[in-house]
């Protein structure tokens, strides 16, 4: 009985793998990126590289975001300068429904003419959690399944294992190059374990919601819309069409941190503040703590204004349980000032990354190792793995490489630049899946080579159109930009040692079986269907 | 494996869990605030849980010899929190 769940476990983890690990890499290696959304930013967006402002007014934003918007405004959503992004934005409505965004110099005092791009916190994050799917919502249900494929095959993942411990500390990168990559798997989805569970579950909580509208019909006897209200509760007031002036928007923010932090007894601080039907009677002024730097727990806190008079409509904090929720949501979405972590999150999912593209190019050798069965189902294995592995990484290198390449009214086809932008990611993604289906397994190195020189190619392009070199980017302390280029070399270092290796030595996926079985190897067998 | 029984254990694995995780979302949902819990703090409690418990009975569909057994023993659970959550409705 105990072989027989091993083996069914095996099979799960082999094909449910295979079936699922392309789309599972893309989520993984744009949610890595993710970590940095906001230093991407940075980079793609050269006009948003000024220092971190010293004083910061949201009545100054107001009113500068209604010299700028193409009508009376309406509704703000407005974002203050960070830890992380010295620019403030703003998300602006008018009253006759025009939509448009600010990025403001609290500093200067203006609007900054910003390159048009989506970069990190538009396509790269969105990619992350949606695919950019947004047609009946399929594609935050495929990240979904991923998701729950993931916490089941790192669960049959564990139960394959004989010696889990041993897994711990086997890597023989000098052994045959099939158990390097397997030892590789094992090494990295066992250190990282507790991360991967946390961060697939705390990522599908994040729109259970969504994902759960059933239990949600059936516990509320199919009347859920009390349930959403009391679970946002939100405020909200029919335009009076009064005029009024709002008064101050500074005080009522410090009025709502003086507030939580007296409840909580430690400095507790706002992030944004979300005004509706401004300029009139029935404004009112939310002010929100969705992602607090000082705390991991995400939106703890809510207080709402009235806009004319400033006096407190409404203040709310998460219950209990919503609060544990909360804390899950705000590891995932990982906003806190915490860099250490940053980078160990960063590392995390690199590893995840790792975990998965081994996995594949472990499937692939255990299949040419037993004589190649099925040479079409190995060659389109190893097309979808060349694509979705080196094949995004380098379709992402060629998004941070025409961002500097592009000019900055760059128009063509009638897209516009971040259009282009996105066009050039899919366009290079999709012919990586091409490529590697006629090169075959030559195609790895190939890409890899592509990936070394677009990386070095992004630094380059960099210097060139803004000035900002290393040296540059250290002595003013743009560490976001600094950082950017640093990991840009040392992926450009990796990948061109990965080809140098590549070549001299047997590839990994060697076409000769290897005679000698090892004797720690068994999970090699086991992992593979007994068919 | 063949690839007709794969898709059947897949198919009771990923639909059948699909909906006992939401009954069970429904059940615990329903009889919580019975015992005094706010609505929405039931629900989310019920979702962190839910998920875990995806996962295991995907594992356990998967693992079980008999999955034609298992199936049954599924559909069993789900009708019954079904039932047992209108009831308490």
């Amino acid at each position: 009985m105990r072989e027989t769940f091993r083996t069914s476990m095996g099979d799960l983890h082999t094909w449910a793998g295979v079936i699922i690990s392309a789309m599972l890499f893309a989520i993984f290696w744009m949610g890595t990126l993710s970590v940095f959304d906001a230093e991407i930013d940075q980079w793609m967006k050269p006009e948003t590289r000024i220092s971190e402002p010293s004083s910061f007014s949201y009545d100054a934003l107001i009113s500068k975001s209604a010299e700028v918007a193409d009508g009376d405004v309406k509704g703000l959503y407005m974002m203050a300068p960070s830890f992380r992004t010295p620019v403030a934005s703003v998300y602006y409505e008018t009253y006759n429904e025009k939509y448009g965004s600010i990025y403001y110099d609290a500093d200067a005092d203006e609007a900054l003419d910003v390159t048009k791009s989506e970069a990190g916190t538009g396509f790269i994050f969105p990619f992350h959690f949606s695919f950019h799917v947004r047609w009946a919502s399929l594609g935050y249900w495929a990240v979904g399944f991923c998701g729950m494929a993931m916490m089941v095959l790192l669960t049959s993942g564990i139960f394959i294992h004989r010696k889990i411990i041993a897994d711990f500390f086997v890597f023989r990168p000098q052994k045959n190059a099939r158990r390097s990559v397997l030892d590789m798997h094992n090494i990295t989805g066992l250190i990282a374990l507790p991360f991967h569970f946390l961060i697939s579950l705390s990522g599908i909580l994040i729109f259970f919601s969504m994902y759960l509208p059933l239990g949600v019909s059936v516990a509320t006897d199919g009347e859920p819309d009390a349930f959403y209200e009391e679970l946002y509760p939100e405020i909200e007031r029919e335009h009076s069409g009064t005029p009024r002036p709002l008064a101050s928007v500074d005080d009522m923010v410090a009025q709502a941190e003086t507030a939580w932090s007296a409840a909580l007894g430690t400095p507790s601080g706002h992030d944004r503040v979300i005004i509706d039907n401004v300029g009139d009677a029935a404004a009112t002024i939310q002010v929100v703590d969705y992602f607090p730097s000082r705390r991991v727990e995400s939106s703890r806190f809510s207080m709402t204004f009235d806009g004319a008079t400033g006096a407190v409509l409404d203040s709310y904090e998460a219950p209990t349980v919503l609060r544990s929720m909360n804390w899950l949501s705000g590891f995932h979405f990982m906003q806190f000032d915490h860099w250490p972590l940053r980078w160990l999150f960063f590392i995390g999912g690199l590893s995840g990354c790792v975990m998965i593209a081994t996995g594949l190019m472990f499937w692939i050798q255990a299949r040419i190792k037993k004589g190649a069965l099925d040479p079409l189902k190995v060659r389109a294995v190893r097309g979808m793995s060349i694509g979705s592995v080196t094949g995004i990484i380098a379709a992402t290198l060629a998004f941070f490489a025409v961002n500097r390449l592009l000019p900055k009214e760059a128009a063509l086809f009638g897209m516009d630049r971040a259009a282009l932008e996105m066009a050039t990611f899919f366009i290079i993604w999709v012919a990586s899946f091409g490529h590697a289906a006629l090169r075959g397994k030559a195609a790895w190195k190939d890409q890899t080579a592509v990936i070394a020189a677009l990386a070095f190619l992004a630094v380059g392009l960099n210097w060139l159109t803004t000035g900002d070199h290393l040296i540059a980017t250290a002595q003013h302390g743009l560490w976001s930009v600094f950082g950017m280029d640093m990991v840009l070399i040392f992926s450009a270092i990796t990948a061109g040692a990965s080809v140098v290796r590549l070549q001299k030595t047997e590839h990994f996926e060697a076409t000769t079986p290897s005679r000698r079985r090892s004797r720690t190897a068994i999970t090699a067998a086991e992992a593979t269907p007994a068919e | 494996m063949s690839f007709g029984r794969a898709a059947g254990r897949s198919a009771i694995a990923i639909f059948g869990g699909y909906a006992a995780m939401n009954a069970f979302v429904g059940l615990f949902g329903a009889l919580l605030p019975k015992i005094g819990m706010a609505q929405s703090e039931a629900l989310v409690l019920a979702a962190m849980l839910a998920f875990p418990l995806y996962t295991a009975l995907i594992v356990w569909v998967f693992g079980v010899r008999d999955w034609g057994r298992a199936s049954v023993i599924l559909f069993t659970a789900t009708a019954a929190a079904l039932a047992l959550a209108a009831t308490i409705n």
